[in-house]
């Protein structure tokens, strides 16, 4: 067709068809656009196939918050095992350490929003699994007791770090958030034994092949038993031994757990989901994202690279010498947990900066990139707790819980203790705590159990005093940490911990 | 370059000879009605031969040729070139030229007179910025236009764009830089690469009513970049040529050796005993970095002295091309251009290159049809070893100690045992780390216009753009300390599709006169980027990934956006006296939630130009007075890190591993952000009312506006309490304001033989948050691990939050009685204790100031007199501060330090300037206090040239020669500030929230002296 363009007719032919091809593209389809690279929530936690995922990120979440930066920190570092001299090479203020520590700093606020960014991923599992069908019931029942475990450990966590917390246990808006005050310390108890109860009921007892890692019956009844015991120390003081015993009982009972024979076993990656792991986070090496950080972290900075792959870090804790002293001769944890000597970039040996080496087990494929599980509940533990559960019903000079700190003695090279080296209660707690000290070194334990002894307020007066810093600790409102400034300063409805 | 200058010297000899056969011509200028115009310049064309009329508007010149030209000016009146031929006795009459009445200017889909504008719309005149080394069209900008913020966060790295911010910020996380528009077409991202030579206008629409014709996009200010056109006749051929060498204008300046020595054991011994260690242990026996080399001591300078500013920085050479050719029939026009430039930078190893091509082409194909082109194509290659880097060679000019070698501190030559082997040596990262990056745009346009009835046409314009982005980023084992070889490459691609199709009327009615549009426009933008990193190299000389053994990561993504708009505009005057302006837009756009799909963003504005009543007729001395109010509705719809999809709960992978033994990596999903259907563009609300005003004949020219910008519906990414499972979700909610006023002034200070024009601009701007998240939260500004700001109602967005110090401690008792914060001693800061509770805490944190400037302003002398030109620009800011976050002196001998610490405290007899505390590594500094704020104010000569035009006399025996200039000019002659770096720092971070923060890291600024010499050919 040959269009005249000097006539009129044909002009408005051209304009008309023009606007016809753009108005064809001017509709809301156009702008209907959907992100090709972006994977929305929306509906996902309402399939099945959406909640098998989400149950995987949550368990993700434990090893953001269990083997993490802020967990070393608030949990071994607090403690006397732990001295970092102010010259090594690192950056940090070492507030912890030194009992200054202030609302700001970024690290509460990373134990705060962390853990509770995984107790929501539980949340978003229980409160929409229940619309989605599962031909298998079984295997539903168990997602939401493995979410209830998760939560608890969750919740667990936070009430020995910050006190009674806000509790969630479902999706909230911002606005509802704010309205939400704290709990008490016993109403977060509460929930987190109910929790753990209702996982004791849906759990099985094991998982077969792709499975094995989830949380178990024993799992929930192992951290149950801890719970109990926490609570029977300070700050709530409610005596919970007997019930703690009944369930550290049925996990010794069932057979299906071992006290390893040596103690490097414990650690040792052909272990790995053996016979000691009553709940371990699980670590990948190699898999890009799902490594364990912590032996890198725990590395000097200064460590060479060639005697240590791929380095270590600026935040290493080193070891104090009230540690290193509190060995007794022949214990084999020592070397085995303490690196007391390491070669530096310049090709020195370094002596005086002891690391903690323990997980440093087989070859990291890049730094913070580890295969070893990190331990949750080990069957050690279960049976020292079980232990002290049975002290505190009554001492018994030859009864089971002597038994079990003398096993627990020899597997580390040391001599038993005799009834006449420990001859009351009083000094079976005590004997206990120096075992418990050097069996989980570098574990996250050190704090807590300083903690709910309340040995924590006279052992760091004197520790701090060795080095002028007595007088930093002024309370026991210094054993829960401030709630972080942000969180106060987003949520109208919190309140400060006392002492900050 | 040598030749070049013996004929400039020859020129410039023959310049005041003159040639027989003289004879004397006479006449007479006059205005309009006939009234003598006195003082008028006559000057013959491409001579220095002139003179000025008397007080009769009488003239005599001696002439030598009847083919020469007059060129008759007079301030006020439009210039005449009046032949000769063989009259003896001329009439010469000008018409007046009010405000430049017939000046037009572009206003985005279509373009006005400028004298009858009702909006604040700036315009760049770019002879200003043609005889300066300018890289790109932001610089160009800095300190031109009242209202326009131009800020070089990135000093002087070669091939940074500045950050430009158009009357104030206005927003707290999404976009804050205006939207740009290059003949027509809205850029899907920041500023193109096009060469300033080939740009004829800039116009900065400022204000709402004249930004709302952009709706969604507008709200922070509109660019509006017209590209030259051929004009009828030519061909017109233009060669410029620049060639010229930078050097290091302000860098960090830092301790040298023998300070370093004694700030070192000052320092050491300090924190030893702070430690609590005992005096008797041999100094080099103490631990870690509290030991002390005896050599130090006994023998200082066996040591190097090294600076390793010096050793890094260099003379760079800078170099720029530019050739056009443009010319035309009456039906066809077009204009070629094309450009070569080339920056080495300052640092070694650093630079920038561009090439550039356009192409623009319209033509009348019939008187019904018209047809046009336009092509602009550029490659800008960067080379960068990444000086900016935390950890790279900038920071590390200052960080690294003097005594340690020159090629120490890597892991291929080990590290120096006595500071911290964090520090790489700057030197060698700037020799070995590498970073090439290329940037190719191709930006390409047709249109069709249709003339319907008279007055009436519809335009259809489809445009193309093309961005490609590649950069391959290589460390090498040694700088990495020994963690491997890292190699990243990246690239990414974007498409911009764009359809435009307006229908456009324009017609008088006796003293009516109207201008209407309507239409509507799709934009379609796509973008890929393709991201992997590797490492395993078996050695350093093949840097490309197929050398590497491992791949880290290996990634793509794909994003995109569609925006579908309606708009209309009407421009009314009548008897060029009443002038009114009203336009809407209507948005469609894929980037906003479900629920808020589409959005109207109206205007109106009106004019009254009072100096036309007849009230005004016997005011003289006021030739215009026009007053201007407008009103304007607009949007933001950029997204904090670009999102294309923020209102999306998005998921986000979170791995584990399960199964026997080692296990197997699981893949798991969890929701990452909250969803939010209700999220939509920011909306900007504008007043703004300004006063035009000339006077004698616009000797002096002026225009004031004063506006007031409410954005609210900011999008917030509002910290919101993190038992929901987040930290952060983004909502509208928030408002801040920025409202201020601006002059920008032009006064021809001296007329005549001796020309002094004076063009000058300053603009005030407040910015106040007016409403931020649920329950006003303010929201913490964080870096290094400390809270630095807060951007809190009543503030500025992201004001300094910090603990005021209010000197030194000068004694143990002074200590013992004042409040303290961690374990203070005689020489550390000494904190206010501003709440009064008798302890230093995070509860004394005050607001104690901001990035925002109070002023800026910008000034530009010019004098001419015969050929030369003498320019002179001048600009600066006042009334801001800065952060230096590496106050924090956290290392302090481990590693170099500023030499403001020279000034410390270093005894009660010694106390230094009673500013900087002692040297030791300790608690006390950590605290962010006011010790890490500076002013930030700053003005700076910034250009002075010096240009000389050729008499035409001297080529017009050389064929083609049409004109030639020569200039020689010194871009950043000298700073005037209170900052030991470069001031409008922000390499750390330039976030609103965080704005204005330094980390060492900023790279220099240059100064630049430029020989140019500009050639026109006919």
């Amino acid at each position: 067709m040959i269009l005249n363009l000097r006539k009129m007719k044909n002009r408005h032919y051209i304009i008309l068809l023009l606007l016809s091809v753009f108005a064809s593209a001017c509709s809301d389809k156009f702008i209907n656009f959907t992100p090709p690279s972006i994977n929305s929530a929306e509906g996902f936690f309402n399939t099945k196939e959406g909640v098998d995922q989400a149950v995987i990120g949550a368990y993700n979440g434990l090893q953001e918050v269990e083997a993490s930066n802020f967990a070393e920190l608030m949990n071994e570092e607090r403690s006397d095992n732990v001295w970092t001299p102010s010259v090594v090479s690192s950056y940090n203020d070492l507030s912890v350490q030194k009992f200054l520590v202030s609302s700001s700093e970024p690290f509460l606020d990373d134990a705060w929003s962390d853990t509770y960014d995984v107790i929501h991923r539980c949340n978003l599992v229980l409160e929409n699994i229940g619309s989605v069908s599962f031909s298998d019931t079984t295997l539903k029942s168990q997602y939401i007791g493995q979410m209830e475990f998760i939560r608890a450990l969750m919740y667990f966590d936070l009430v020995r770090y910050f006190g009674g917390v806000p509790l969630v246990t479902k999706s909230v808006t911002p606005e509802e958030a704010t309205k939400i005050k704290r709990a008490t310390v016993q109403e977060t108890y509460n929930l987190i034994i109910n929790d753990l109860k209702d996982a004791i009921n849906r759990l099985p007892k094991t998982y077969a092949g792709a499975d094995i890692g989830r949380a178990t019956k024993y799992s929930a009844e192992g951290l149950l038993g801890r719970v109990y015991v926490a609570m029977g120390g300070y700050p709530l003081k409610a005596p919970m031994w007997s019930a703690a015993k009944g369930l550290f009982e049925d996990i010794i009972s069932s057979g299906q757990f071992q006290f390893l024979p040596t103690y490097a076993g414990v650690f040792n990656l052909a272990n790995e989901n053996g016979p000691q792991c009553v709940f371990y986070v699980q670590f990948k090496a190699g898999a890009n994202d799902v490594g364990n950080p912590i032996p890198t972290r725990n590395a000097d900075n200064d460590v060479n690279p060639s005697t240590f792959p791929f380095g270590g870090s600026p935040d290493a804790p080193i070891v104090s010498q009230d540690l290193i002293d509190s060995y007794e001769p022949g214990d084999v944890r020592y070397a085995h947990d303490i690196r007391l000597k390491w070669v530096n970039k310049s090709g020195d040996t370094v002596s005086n900066l002891p690391t903690i080496q323990k997980f440093a087990q087989g070859t990291p494929a890049k730094a913070s990139d580890w295969d070893i599980n990190w331990p949750v509940i080990r069957y050690g533990d279960v049976l020292m707790m079980y232990a002290e559960c049975l002290n505190e019903l009554g001492y018994d000079p030859n009864g089971q819980a002597m038994q079990i700190l003398n096993m627990v003695r020899t597997r580390a090279g040391l001599p038993s203790k005799t009834p006449a080296e420990i001859p009351n209660q009083q000094a079976f707690r005590a004997a206990m705590e120096e075992e418990r000290r050097h069996e989980f070194v570098g574990e996250n334990f050190r704090w807590n159990d300083l903690v709910r002894t309340d040995m924590a307020f006279d052992t760091m007066k004197h520790f701090l005093g060795e080095f002028g810093m007595g007088n930093n600790l002024k309370s026991r409102d210094q054993y829960l940490y401030p709630i972080p400034l942000q969180v106060l300063e987003v949520n109208p409805s919190m309140s400060q911990n006392p002492g900050y | 370059m040598k030749q070049f200058f013996y004929l400039l010297i020859i020129f410039l000899l023959f310049s005041g000879m003159s040639i027989a056969q003289q004879r004397v011509i006479k006449g007479v200028v006059k205005n309009e009605k006939g009234n003598v115009l006195v003082g008028a310049n006559v000057m013959v064309i491409g001579t220095t031969n002139g003179t000025i009329t008397d007080a009769n508007g009488g003239f005599t010149l001696r002439i030598n040729r009847d083919d020469a030209i007059l060129k008759v000016s007079y301030l006020g009146f439009q210039s005449r070139d009046v032949p000769i031929s063989n009259q003896t006795f001329l009439n010469i009459r000008l018409n007046s030229n009010s405000v430049g009445l017939s000046e037009v200017v572009a206003i985005g889909y279509g373009s006005m007179k400028s004298a009858n504008l009702t909006n604040a719309v700036a315009e760049m005149k770019m002879n200003k910025v043609q005889n300066r080394p300018i890289t790109g069209i932001g610089s160009a900008l800095e300190g031109q236009l009242a209202g326009v913020r131009v800020q070089t966060a990135d000093g002087g790295l070669p091939g940074a764009a500045p950050s430009i911010t158009v009357r104030g910020i206005g927003s707290i996380n999404g976009g804050t830089g205006p939207l740009y528009v290059v003949d027509g077409i809205p850029l899907s991202g920041g500023l193109d690469n096009i060469s300033t030579s080939d740009i004829a206008s800039i116009e900065v629409l400022k204000d709402a009513a004249s930004a709302a014709i952009y709706g969604s996009r507008g709200s922070n200010g509109v660019v509006l970049i017209t590209t030259k056109q051929g004009k009828e006749g030519g061909p017109v051929i233009n060669l410029n040529v620049q060639t010229g060498i930078q050097e290091v204008m302000k860098t960090y300046q830092v301790m040298n050796r023998d300070q370093w020595i004694k700030f070192a054991i000052e320092e050491r011994t300090n924190t030893y005993a702070l430690n609590g260690g005992n005096p008797n242990v041999p100094i080099q026996d103490r631990p870690g970095f509290t030991a002390i080399d005896p050599k130090w001591i006994s023998d200082p300078n066996s040591f190097p002295d090294n600076n390793w500013a010096d050793l890094i920085y260099r003379k760079a050479p800078f170099q720029n091309y530019h050739l056009s050719v443009s010319g035309g029939s009456q039906n066809t026009k077009y204009y070629f251009g094309g450009e070569y430039m080339n920056q080495e930078g300052l640092m070694i190893n650093s630079g920038y290159k561009r090439y550039s091509l356009i192409a623009n082409v319209e033509s009348h194909v019939n008187k019904w049809i018209e047809l046009g082109l336009n092509l602009n194509a550029n490659i800008a290659s960067t080379t960068n070893p990444d000086a900016e880097n935390i950890g790279g060679p900038v920071s590390r000019a200052v960080f690294m100690p003097p005594i340690v070698g020159i090629d120490q501190n890597t892991d291929a030559t080990g590290f120096n045992p006595w500071v911290l082997s964090a520090l790489v040596n700057p030197l060698q990262w700037a020799k070995q780390v590498t970073d090439p990056s290329n940037d190719s745009r191709l930006l390409s346009s047709f249109y069709a216009q249709v003339n319907i009835l008279d007055g009436l046409n519809f335009r259809s314009t489809v445009s193309a753009g093309l961005q490609n982005s590649r950069d391959n980023y290589y460390m090498p084992n040694s700088i990495n300390r020994g963690k491997g070889s890292l190699a990243d490459f990246s690239t990414g691609m974007t498409v911009n599709l764009l359809s435009n199709n307006i229908f456009t009327y324009d017609n008088t009615f006796g003293k009516s006169h109207i201008n209407a549009i309507a239409g509507f426009t799709a934009q379609k933008i796509d973008a890929q980027s393709n991201y992997a990193q590797a490492t395993g190299f078996p050695n350093d000389a093949v840097r490309t990934l197929n050398a590497a053994t491992q791949i880290l990561s290996a990634t793509s993504s794909t994003t995109g956006s569609r925006l579908l708009s309606y708009l209309a505009r009407a421009i009314y005057s009548y008897n060029d006296r009443y002038l009114f302006t009203a336009s809407i837009r209507r948005d469609g756009s894929s980037k906003f939630g479900t629920n808020n799909k589409w959005g109207w963003f109206p205007s109106v504005s009106a004019g009254w130009r009072i100096s036309d009543e007849n009230f005004m007729k016997d005011v003289h001395f006021i030739n215009n007075l026009k007053l201007r109010a407008s009103y304007g509705i607009t949007g933001n719809n950029s997204f904090p890190g670009n999102n294309d999809f923020p209102s999306i709960g998005a998921l986000a992978q979170a791995n584990y591993v399960f199964g026997s033994g080692l296990g197997n990596k699981i893949i798991g999903l969890r929701q990452s952000t909250l969803s939010n259907p209700d999220l939509t563009w920011e909306k900007d609300k504008s007043t703004d009312i300004g006063l035009d005003i000339g006077i004698l004949n616009n000797r002096i020219s002026a225009s004031i506006d004063w506006y007031d910008r409410l954005t609210y519906g900011l999008l917030l990414n509002v910290p919101v309490p993190q038992i929901t499972g987040f930290s952060n979700a983004y909502q509208n909610v928030g408002k801040v304001d920025n409202r201020g006023f601006e002059l920008e002034l032009d006064a021809h200070v001296l007329t005549g033989r001796f020309k002094w024009d004076l063009g000058g601009n300053i603009s005030h701007n407040k910015n106040t948050v007016k409403q931020l998240g649920p329950g006003n939260t303010p929201i913490p500004g964080v870096a290094r691990g400390t809270i630095v700001s807060l951007t809190k109602v009543g503030d500025p967005i992201g004001s300094y939050y910090l603990i005021p110090v209010v000197g030194i401690f000068q004694t143990q008792e002074e200590v013992d009685t004042s409040p303290v914060s961690k374990v203070e001693n005689p020489g550390d800061l000494k904190y206010k204790d501003t709440n009064g509770d008798d302890v230093i805490n995070d509860a004394d944190r005050q607001i104690v100031g901001h990035n925002n400037p109070n002023y800026i302003w910008g000034m530009t002398n010019s004098f001419q007199y015969k050929n030369f030109t003498l320019s002179v620009f001048l600009q600066g800011v006042w009334g801001n501060s800065l952060v230096s976050t590496s106050m924090a002196g956290e290392g302090q001998s481990r590693q170099n330090n500023l030499s403001l610490f020279l000034d410390r405290w270093e005894s009660p007899d010694h106390p230094g300037n009673g500013k900087v505390p002692r040297a030791a590594v300790t608690a006390n500094l950590t605290t962010a206090s006011t010790f890490w704020m500076f002013n930030a104010s700053y003005w700076r000569i910034q250009n002075i040239s010096l240009g000389y035009a050729f008499p035409d006399e001297l080529f017009h025996k050389i064929k083609g020669i049409s004109g030639v200039n020569a200039y020689l000019s010194v871009e950043n002659i000298a700073s005037f500030d209170h900052y030991y770096g470069v001031p409008e720092t922000g390499s750390q971070s330039n976030d609103p929230l965080t704005p204005g923060l330094d980390a060492l890291t900023t790279y220099p600024l240059a100064r630049t002296f430029t020989f140019g010499l500009n050639l026109s050919f006919k």
